[in-house]
Order: C-alpha cells, then structure tokens, then sequence
C-alpha cells in the first residue's frame, strides 16, 4: 500500500478507529521501533527507556529499562541491543528485549553533561555522539570504547547523523553550522551553511539545526526553526535541504507559522516519503509527509498536539508518533481533580496502513 | 505677596505635622519635606548602597538556585556542589557555585501574582497593603530614605537594554524625583556633553542664571517645584563630572572578558563602576528569560551568562571590600512550573521561587528556607515579598518598625506589615 494524501487522510481521521495509543505515565524526547519490529522504545524525561511489545494486534507495556540518569535523550538500536545516551553525559548499552534486561557496557562521563545526538553507523560497528559540550566522539558500537575526538564546532552540538554510506558524519550546532567529517580520519570535509536556524536575541543564542537526516538522494536536511526571538521562543519550523556533494542550499520547505516553531523529527520510509513532527506553542502541533522532489506536502494534520518524535516500523507498514497531553500548559498552581498537581505525559499514537 | 494660586493643603498641617513627630514614629515626608530632620540626617551619613539585578520574565529556580535532579520534575540537567559544603546548584551556575560563601540565597519565596504586567510592579514595590497610593519602587525608596551618597551622583540609576530616559513612574506617591534615571544599554543621557560653542564660563553663567531664575520662582510659588529642578540640574552636573562612568576604553580589558562582552555582562561592569563612583541604588535589568517554549536550552544560553557576570560583580564587591555597605539582590517576578509543558517550557511560578542576595547586614554563605523534594511548594516558612523590604532596609540601617512614609499627612509603613525581617538572613 503507498502512502499518499488519501491514505493519510482516512489514517489521520478522528474517526478511524484503527489508530492505537500508548499511555507511559512521562514525557518522551523520542520514539523508536526496534530493527526486529517486535518492540518500540521511547526515551523518558524519568532516566527510563519505556518499552512496549507491539508484535501482537495489541501493544503490552513492558516493565522500562535503563538506569540512566536525568533524561534519556536519544536512542539507537544495534542487533538485539539498544544503545541510549542521557542528559547527564552517559552512554548505556544492553538487550532490549526480555523481562530485566542487563548491562552491556555504560560510559557514565561519555561527555561534559547534556549527549543531544547519537548515531549508528550504517554497519553497525561504530557510534557517533554529540552534546552541550561541543565536542563530538566517535565509539566502537561493541564495547562502548572511545575512539576519536572531534572538536572544532564553537557551540554546543545538536545533531549527528552519519551518511548512507557510512564514510563521513554530519554534525549540526546550535550558531546553524553543519560540519561533515571523514569517519577515517576525522578531518573536515565540507561545511554546510544553515545559520538561517539560528538568532541572537537579547541574551539567548536561540534555534540551532536540531535534526539531521541524510537521503538516499544525496540529500542533508537540516530541521529546526527560523527563530524569531528567544524567551517563550516562537519562529516557522524549517527545513533546509542541501546538496551534499556541493553543499549547495537546494530547497527551503517552510512548515508552519511562528507559533509551530520547531521540527522536532524527522522519518523517511523506503519510498522515500519523508515525514516531520511539528511542536511549538503548547497546543500546537504537526505531522508533514512530504517527498523531496515535491512542491507541495504530501500532507499534513494538527490532529496531534506538540508532536516530538516519529518512528516507522522496519516493514513500512505502521508509524508511531509521540505527542504531548491536552492542556499540558499554565501559570501556577494548577491542581488535579484528585487535589494532585500532575506532570504531562507523552501519548504514543501507532499508526497502521491499511492493507 | 503670594501670586499663585494655593491648594488647600499647602496650608494644612498634617498631624504628624502638629504633634511634631511625638509617639515615636520617625515619619518622613512625601512631597512635604522631613519631619524629623535629625533622623533623616542620620540616614543620610549612611553609605549603604544597592545592586538590583532583575531577572526580568522569571528565572527558573530548578536550573538555578535549588536544583531537583533526578526527579519528576527536576529537567536534564546535573548539580554541581558549591563553596558551601551540602548545598547544591544547578550545573549552570558554575562560576556562583564557587563563590557561594558570599551569597544568602533563599529557596522559599512564595508570592502572589503569577503574571508578568501586574507581578513585576508589585514585586518591585513590595505589595504592601492596598491603601489607595502606588508604592514606589525599592529603588525610589532608597532614593528618597537614603538620598544620594556624599558623590552627589544621581540616587538611583538604572542600567537596561534598549531606551533609556527618565522612569518617574518607579516612584509612585514619593513624587518623580525619585524616579529612575535609566540608561539604555548603559548609553548617557541626550546631550551629556557640553557642545563645543558652550565654554565652560559660559556653562557656569548660565547656571547661575538659572539658579538665580530658580530662587525667585521659589519666593512664590510650592518649594517642590524648584527643589525638582534644582535637584534634577544638580544630579546632572554631578553625572556629567563622571562621563568615565560611560566610556567603555577607559575600561580594563580584564575586567571586560570577566565579566563577558554580552549585553549583561558589560552593564554589570558598568554597574561595579557606577557602585565604586557612589551611585546610591544601581538597577541592571536583564530580558528575555520568559522561557515558556524551550526552556532548557534557553536556560542554558542564559544562565552562563548571568553566571558570567553576577560571580565576576560579587568577588569583585568582596575584593573591594564593598560587600560590607552594598547590598546585592538578583531576582524575578517569579520561578517557573515544575511542571514542563508541551513547548518543552516552564511557566509561571510564584508558588515556591529562589533568590539571591549577598552583602551588607546579610549572613554570608547561606541558604534559607527549602522545597519538597519535587520543589512543587515550600517545606516550612514561606516568604513573601514584604519579608524581603523589611529585610532590605534593616539591612540598609532602616528599621521598618521604626519608620513610616508620610504621604500628605497619611502615614504609610515602608513593607507590609504583617510580614517581617527574615532574622535567618540577617548578620
């Protein structure tokens, strides 16, 4: 079944009864399915990877994993392992399957704080890492040992994503400047120039390239926001496109209004449709299909609000998407019906093609 | 021969007035002058001055001053320990974590107003009781208790980005010579230098014409209005004989990389500066912390920079030896939510808020008051805005119990008085 406007219509209706949601009782920073197609994982602001067996017709909660501390940022699936990195600098290793799953390998101090990317390598062998503190590393993906220092970005680092070919790395920083690195010897190839992401604004150095993602078309695109200020920020959730051969801006795909803000995620299936999750204001919030060599979005919904991540599933025939709970915003004290005063959560709605 | 016309009450004694300061209670006049001269000379051989900094949009006190790690709500970022053995901040305040042994913060403010256009103004005027007057500003209030110091420099001046001018508003019932002199992005004032035609014999002729056109107004007319002027004209002066206060290459690049190139840091070096002149009251105000959406990599741009420069003002003052007679205050309107919204920010929060303070009449190296441990209300004596004016005057040398505004013959208490002095902070 090829996803196209009509799908995604019937898909995205309130009435169709075949969209499923998960509960996990905290906010995520990201969905994914595992390689094997029986799990799906989400990183948890609670330090936990929650997980859920989704082979059956009805996704089972299993007990969540890791012992992370802070929040679990990203995480990356090799084989039957899943490797996750956390806020608070640490790199952890292990099954993901099984009732208690155990420790591989961890690196507590793998970075100075904040690891906001990671990567695997197309063959599996090696992890890419960066975060707050500017400096990107590069891990063998068995053992958890360091193998090479990067440093030449001047703020802190977003986003990694190595290429399809596995040969070179693409790192984006919070001043909008993308760096592409020789796996081999670590030298800089190309600079890519996305600094329309980013905005100096009072005190606040706001937006930055968020997400990366490399295409099968000799593609980098480059998701943030075009930020308009700091603070409460606000700004249109942007995608660059660049040549990767010349480094050449190809394409600017502007998705939204200054409310919607950020790009948060990015997807591409095997036909090459590319989905984004769209988060701004509380309230606000996007899903866009769109291809590459099309002008116009395949389609798009604000059914979802404050959208923060998108997996598909390894057969192409379901998706799910992390969003954030209604009413997950206010000033003071807002109390629970119970008298509690409860934090947000993020729903995980899975989505199946029809057949 | 009076030939204006009179108000009524230019005429009128107030009962303070009449009974000449008997009771007790040290009143000092509004617009109506001293009532107890001897007094209030006393506050004015006091050198205490002031360092504001606000905060403005509300600082979160998780990624600040009374982190949560680890919690539902405590955000991805670490502690670091501090100068003070056992006490914490957050990883974002690395430069105040080594210099806390200066510093008396409080981790158990709770205030009343959870919006920006209502809470800023009541927070900066102490939300005392409502009896039909706009309090003025702390700043205006130290103006007018304290006056300038010996410097003669204006009272209270306000380092701020953008426009500068003068912000009458701040002294609400005091009168607009207590008002602010703000400074935009740390500029001078219009016209700050004498233009080139104008010799200084001229300058001096034409002051004393003025002071001469001034005294002959007075004859006839309410003192106020010549004092205003005069007051305004002098301040000027004494600004003008300091224009270094203004001009950045007088500066040591040192100092200039300490405390960072970026807007705050360089008005808190302005800030020193104008401290180490004589300014009374120096406000520096910093914007954009408001960080509904993206909080935390918001905060994480913002706080070095505060952390930059708030460290580099306070070991500073202590090398000076001026932590003994300034007064520091860092503060917001309010904290921000435990609770993360779906923008991935925090929202208002005056339920349980920090604070920081160090100096003169303060215990040095302390932390007062706590939160639970989700940091969703205060565990134990909260402290609203008025016990932090009672605790600021005392430490000024000002006792709130003692001493009154009297506002046209309505006495008028400095804080709201069913708050008190913080005796925890107190040296």
């Amino acid at each position: 079944m090829s996803l196209d406007a009509t799908t995604l219509t019937a898909l995205f209706d309130p009435k169709n009864k075949s969209a499923q949601q998960l509960r996990p009782d905290r906010q995520l920073n990201q969905v994914r399915f595992s390689t094997c197609g029986k799990f799906l994982l989400a990183a948890g602001h609670d330090g936990r990877i929650h997980r859920w067996e989704v082979g059956g017709e009805t996704p089972t909660e299993l007990p969540a994993i890791g012992s992370h501390n802070g929040w679990v940022q990203t995480l990356v699936f090799r084989g039957e392992e899943v490797i996750s990195a956390d806020s608070w600098g640490g790199l952890r290793c292990g099954p993901y399957g099984g009732e208690q799953p155990t420790v591989s390998w961890s690196v507590p101090n793998a970075h100075d704080g904040w690891i906001l990317g990671l990567a695997l390598s197309p063959d599996g062998t090696q992890l890419a890492t960066c975060g707050n503190d500017r400096v990107v590393r590069l891990w063998n993906a068995a053992t958890g040992e360091k193998q090479r220092e990067l440093n030449g970005h001047a703020t802190e680092v977003f986003s990694i994503t190595f290429a399809t070919d596995g040969q070179s790395l693409f790192t984006g920083d919070l001043d909008g400047k993308v760096k592409q690195w020789s796996v081999a010897d670590g030298s800089i190839i190309r600079e890519f120039d996305a600094t329309t992401l980013h905005l100096s604004n009072r005190l606040q150095e706001v937006g930055g390239a968020r997400t990366l993602a490399a295409s099968r078309t000799g593609h980098l695109l480059v998701a943030g926001t075009k930020p308009k200020n700091g603070g409460n920020v606000q700004g249109v959730p942007t995608i660059l496109v660049f040549d990767i051969a010349t480094a050449n801006l190809t394409r600017t795909l502007e998705l939204g209004k200054e409310g919607d803000v950020y790009v948060t995620d990015l997807a591409c299936t095997a036909d090459d449709v590319w989905t984004a999750t769209i988060s701004g204001n509380p309230g606000t919030g996007k899903v866009v299909f769109f291809k590459l060599d099309e002008e116009k979005p395949l389609f798009e919904t604000t059914r979802l609000p404050n959208c923060h991540s998108i997996t598909w599933h390894p057969d192409g025939t379901r998706f799910a998407i992390s969003a954030t709970n209604a009413g997950s915003n206010g000033n003071g004290r807002n109390l629970a019906k119970d008298g509690t005063y409860p934090g947000n959560y993020s729903p995980v709605h899975l989505f199946a093609l029809p057949e | 021969m009076s030939h204006h016309r009179c108000k009524p009450w230019e005429h009128a004694l107030s009962r303070r007035q009449w009974l000449g300061g008997v009771g007790g209670a040290l009143a000092l006049g509004g617009l109506g002058g001293l009532i107890c001269p001897a007094a209030a000379r006393a506050l004015e051989q006091n050198d205490r001055q002031v360092l504001f900094v606000w905060i403005d949009g509300g600082m979160s006190q998780f990624e600040s001053w009374d982190p949560k790690p680890n919690t539902q709500f405590g955000g991805p970022f670490r502690t670091i320990p501090t100068a003070l053995p056992g006490v914490h901040f957050s990883e974002l305040l690395p430069q105040s974590a080594k210099i806390a042994n200066h510093l008396a913060v409080v981790r158990s403010m709770c205030t009343q107003d959870n919006s920006h256009s209502a809470g800023v103004p009541r927070i900066q005027r102490g939300d005392p009781k409502n009896r039909g007057v706009t309090y003025p500003f702390f700043g205006s209030a130290v103006a007018k208790l304290l006056g300038p110091t010996k410097t003669g420099l204006p009272p209270y001046v306000s380092i701020k980005p953008g426009s500068g001018g003068f912000i009458y508003q701040d002294a609400g019932f005091l009168g607009p010579k207590y008002g602010a002199l703000a400074f935009g992005d740390g500029q001078p004032p219009e016209n700050f230098v004498r233009p080139a035609s104008l010799t200084e014999d001229d300058d001096a002729a034409r002051n004393k014409l003025r002071q001469f056109a001034n005294a002959q107004y007075a004859k006839d007319h309410r003192p106020q209005n010549s004092e205003a002027q005069a007051f305004v004209y002098e301040m000027a002066q004494a600004l003008i004989k300091r224009q270094d206060l203004f001009d950045t290459a007088k500066l040591d690049p040192k100092d200039v990389e300490r405390y960072g190139t970026h807007e705050f840091g360089r008005h808190m070096l302005q800030a020193r500066n104008m401290l180490e002149a004589g300014v009374r009251f120096v406000k520096v105000t910093s914007y954009g912390w408001d960080t509904h959406g993206d909080n935390f990599h918001g905060h994480k741009s913002l706080m070095p920079r505060f952390d930059q420069a708030f460290a580099a003002m306070v070991t500073d003052l202590a090398d000076r030896g001026m932590l003994d007679h300034v007064l520091v205050i860092a503060m917001s309107e309010f904290g921000r939510t435990p609770r993360i919204n779906g923008h991935i920010g925090r929202d208002h929060w005056p339920e349980s808020w920090s604070l920081a303070l160090a100096g003169c009449g303060l215990k040095r190296g302390v932390v007062v008051g706590k939160t639970n441990d989700l940091g969703t209300s205060v565990d134990g004596d909260a402290f609203d805005i008025g016990h932090m004016f009672h605790t600021w005057f005392r430490c000024l040398g000002i006792d709130t119990a003692a001493t009154q505004y009297d506002n046209h013959g309505q006495p008028l208490p400095l804080a709201h008085e069913d708050t008190h002095a913080v005796k925890e902070l107190l040296a």
